[in-house]
């Protein structure tokens, strides 16, 4: 990643300088990774117990 | 036995080749990465690029560079690195490693502990609130990136508690060593152990709570049931020994990962100069003879991680002990 592009990894880098006076600079791209990637997560759960053919419990739909 | 560990030998011989001669292949034919203009600093004159690249060997053929660099690193071990200037590249390495070993050591220390401890009790809480609560807990630490808790951690550490009386022993950012002052040593590294190990207890208290739910149902578990162990020898000694395995392995995979420069993030936030550190410096320098003997040190740990886990195995699954 080169400026003027940027990726929320590269804002929390950027941020990393400020982080005792501008601490949110990082704190906020981070926590969209976290939401990302949970919801990557989730959905990745959710995928495999649908087509897990061994689950025993099934949502009834 | 002994073929076994010939073999063994013999493997990581030809592993350490492949990924040496790998990342020295990828290192030259990456577009615009120039190792001569990277030593030679800013706006250099094409006559010093050509004096550095003989001075360097970097004007010879491919396989020579990588033959001479291979003879530098094994045999006379004086590899020197390109931007640091006589700075010998193997005792730089053996260095660093003591810092590297201990973050990792003390984080597996933590993370096996704790989810172990996490993974069971949500096995044994199924169908209470408990166990949903935990693998939510555990997905968010799964989904956290180490470099930004590492970050936050800092934040509330050295900054915003500090002065409060709960973070007020954290000591300023990097690395004691153990001889020099085993109390320091400790206070330096307990935050960073905790930020790196959250990813892996996450993972692991995951795969664990799967496997014994999956070991539950065993015909063995049931053998030990039906003969009237208690419900404590069961766990222990049935379950939660044949839901080990892919625990194991992941585990010792990991491991190895980790002393191999895998935690470089955790060290660079955390400013330890361990051996992850010096990979990341050596990346951004694009210092050729310390990637690849970090590389090389890495490709070591790995393999033997391999042999380790797979003796593991044996022990903990009688299915897979050779007869």
């Amino acid at each position: 990643m080169q400026p003027p592009n940027a990726s929320w990894g590269t804002i929390i880098s950027d941020g990393s300088g400020l982080l005792y006076t501008r601490p949110w600079v990082s704190i906020a791209p981070g926590i969209m990774i976290v939401l990302t990637v949970l919801a990557l997560n989730v959905l990745g759960d959710g995928v495999r117990d649908a087509l897990d053919p061994r689950a025993k419990l099934r949502v009834r739909g | 036995m002994l073929t076994f560990i010939v073999r063994r030998l013999l493997w990581a011989v030809l592993v350490m080749f492949v990924i040496s001669a790998f990342v020295f292949v990828l290192f030259f034919k990456t577009p615009g990465v120039d190792p001569a203009r990277a030593i030679a600093g800013r706006n250099p004159s094409p006559q010093i690029l050509a004096e550095i690249r003989h001075q360097f060997g970097l004007d010879r053929p491919f396989p020579v560079q990588y033959g001479l660099m291979m003879k530098d690193l094994f045999i006379t071990r004086d590899l020197v690195s390109y931007s640091n200037q006589g700075q010998k590249v193997v005792p730089e390495i053996f260095a660093a490693a003591p810092a590297t070993l201990s973050l990792v050591f003390g984080a597996a220390v933590i993370w096996v502990v704790m989810s172990i401890v996490l993974g069971i009790a949500a096995a044994l809480l199924r169908g209470t609130i408990v166990d949903p609560l935990l693998m939510i807990l555990a997905l968010i630490g799964i989904s956290m990136p180490v470099f930004w808790a590492g970050e936050v951690a800092n934040l509330i550490t050295q900054s915003r508690f500090h002065d409060t009386f709960l973070f007020s022993w954290v000591p300023p950012l990097g690395y004691t060593s153990f001889t020099q002052s085993p109390v320091g040593w400790f206070k330096g590294l307990l935050i960073p152990w905790i930020t790196l190990s959250i990813l892996y207890i996450g993972l692991y208290a995951r795969v664990l709570r799967a496997n014994i739910i999956e070991t539950e149902s065993e015909d063995y578990v049931r053998t030990a049931r039906a003969k009237g162990l208690t419900e404590r020898r069961v766990l222990l000694r049935h379950t939660l020994r044949g839901s080990m395995i892919t625990y194991v392995s992941l585990f010792g995979l990991d491991f190895a990962a980790l002393v191999a420069a895998g935690a470089l993030l955790t060290e660079v936030v955390f400013a330890i100069h361990g051996v992850g550190f010096l990979f990341f410096q050596s990346l951004g320098n694009l210092d050729l003879p310390t990637i690849m003997a970090i590389v090389v040190y890495g490709a070591f740990f790995i393999v033997l991680a391999n042999v380790i886990v797979d003796i593991a195995y044996a022990w903990l699954d009688p299915r897979v002990r050779p007869t």
